[in-house]
């Protein structure tokens, strides 16, 4: 069966069409603020605590907090069980997550101190990262973390030979390539872009594009979800 | 420090209908503004939390919903003695930084280390002031009514609810300590000491505030629920006897 099939998607998306959204703030009470984001069938789960003081001491900075970030997938995530704790896997994502908020959060405003992000995704079908990072951003903002901008991140890819926005489930597995990229409105910046597989410079500059509108799509939804949870 | 919170409260109830809320990243103003909870880019000025806007003729800040209690000078905390380390104890005061009581700052009838020591004891609770923060923040335990916090019990409610707690000129306050006939303190860092027969219903009040901060007619209703409570109470009361 074609992925592709008269500009549809296998899912019924168009090319250029994300999956649905859905997100809610504050499911956690315990943290200083959580998120819950959901882009189609992926679920992330992310907890914000702090700004706590720095254990062990030697890693604090006395000009800046530090951001300390958890991404795990539960063991049920998946379609085979995965194998929880540590991997190669969580490490380097928990990583390049804490890379897009150091850029993103004003770090200085509290020197001495860390941030501390649990990520859980309860539920897996591509783009993890991404919704991981939609999710984080929400719940630093609901913890009351001064930051710039919510941090919007979606990812694009090659099916059968067309450059597709948000791959989803049999893409994912059967594409060719998979470009993850965060970007913050605010500043046009680009916090994050990741990218696999071999591409033209052309079908580079398109993804690019492709994802930056999509990104833009997913930060206007955050706001709402921001600035809706008050008003109830 | 509580009196500062108080005249925001009266604020707060005044301007209810006119809250501007706002997400990180909002746009603010299309010039630089001075103000807390603001930043400025490319000259012009935006939020940096997701909260509440308050405007002057000078002045734009945006106030966050929620946040980690940040130490202020003057505040009155509660906290728990985790350690000593010659010449001060280190605190948790449940903030972003742990507090630090020296031992000058310590009112006690001895200066004697070991009968100093059986008083501060490790887990053993204290009221005290924030009296200093230079990089650190220093406690101070010469203040009237700081005390080292011996029985009762301890509750943690949200700091920005505090102020409620408080009330008015801490009319709130008095009203829980005359209904339910505990003795109530209260730290800015969000935790509430409660000393005496009554203290459930105590809690009970003090979590239903925290609920219905937000909610007009507050006092109104907490004396509702208290005076209904006592009454119920004393029917039980009479019932067994």
């Amino acid at each position: 069966m074609p992925l592709i099939e008269n500009g549809k998607r296998f899912d019924g998306r168009d090319l250029g069409e994300l999956r649905p959204l859905n997100a809610t703030l504050n499911p956690v009470k315990n943290a200083g603020g959580s998120a819950m984001f959901q882009m189609g069938d992926t679920i992330a789960v992310a907890t914000v605590y702090g700004p706590m003081e720095v254990i062990p001491a030697f890693m604090e900075k006395s000009d800046r907090a530090i951001i300390d970030v958890n991404y795990q997938m539960l063991p049920f995530s998946t379609d085979d069980r995965n194998r929880p704790g540590f991997s190669r896997r969580n490490v380097e994502i928990s990583l390049l997550i804490q890379r897009v908020f150091e850029s993103a959060v004003f770090v200085e405003d509290m020197p001495r101190s860390k941030i501390l992000i649990n990520i859980e995704i309860l539920c897996a079908d591509a783009s993890t990262r991404c919704a991981a990072i939609n999710a984080a951003s929400l719940a630093l903002a609901a913890a009351g973390i001064p930051m710039k901008d919510c941090v919007a991140s979606c990812a694009a890819g090659i099916v059968e030979g067309q450059v597709v926005l948000d791959v989803a489930g049999k893409e994912d597995t059967e594409g060719d390539v998979d470009m993850p990229i965060a970007y913050m409105p605010l500043t046009d910046e680009v916090l994050l872009l990741q990218m696999d597989g071999i591409i033209t410079k052309e079908q580079f500059s398109q993804m690019t594009s492709m994802c930056i509108e999509g990104c833009k799509k997913i930060h206007d939804f955050q706001k709402k979800v921001l600035l809706d949870y008050k008003k109830e | 420090m509580e009196s500062e919170d108080k005249e925001n409260d009266t604020n707060e109830e005044k301007e209810d209908e006119r809250y501007i809320i706002v997400a990180p990243g909002s746009l603010l103003a299309t010039s630089e503004k001075m103000g807390e909870g603001v930043f400025t880019l490319n000259g012009k000025t935006y939020s940096k939390y997701l909260g509440i806007v308050k405007k002057t003729d000078y002045k734009t800040s945006v106030v966050p919903f929620n946040q980690n209690y940040r130490a202020k000078r003057e505040d009155k905390v509660i906290g728990q003695i985790k350690d000593f380390k010659h010449p001060f104890w280190i605190v948790d005061i449940f903030a972003s930084s742990n507090g630090y009581l020296f031992v000058k700052e310590v009112n006690a009838r001895t200066t004697r280390q070991d009968q100093l020591m059986n008083m501060f004891k490790p887990g053993s609770w204290i009221f005290a002031d924030v009296c200093e923060i230079t990089d650190r923040v220093k406690l101070s335990m010469r203040g009237r009514d700081s005390k080292i916090l011996k029985g009762g019990r301890i509750i943690t409610i949200s700091p920005s609810k505090i102020p409620r707690v408080i009330g008015k000129k801490g009319s709130m306050m008095k009203i829980l300590q005359d209904k339910t006939g505990c003795h109530i303190k209260t730290g800015q860092n969000g935790l509430i000491w409660i000393e005496g027969e009554n203290t459930d219903l105590a809690v009970k009040a003090i979590q239903k505030i925290e609920r219905e901060a937000h909610i007009k007619g507050l006092t109104d209703r907490i004396v509702e629920m208290l005076d209904s409570e006592i009454i119920s109470k004393e029917v039980k009361e009479n019932a067994t006897d």
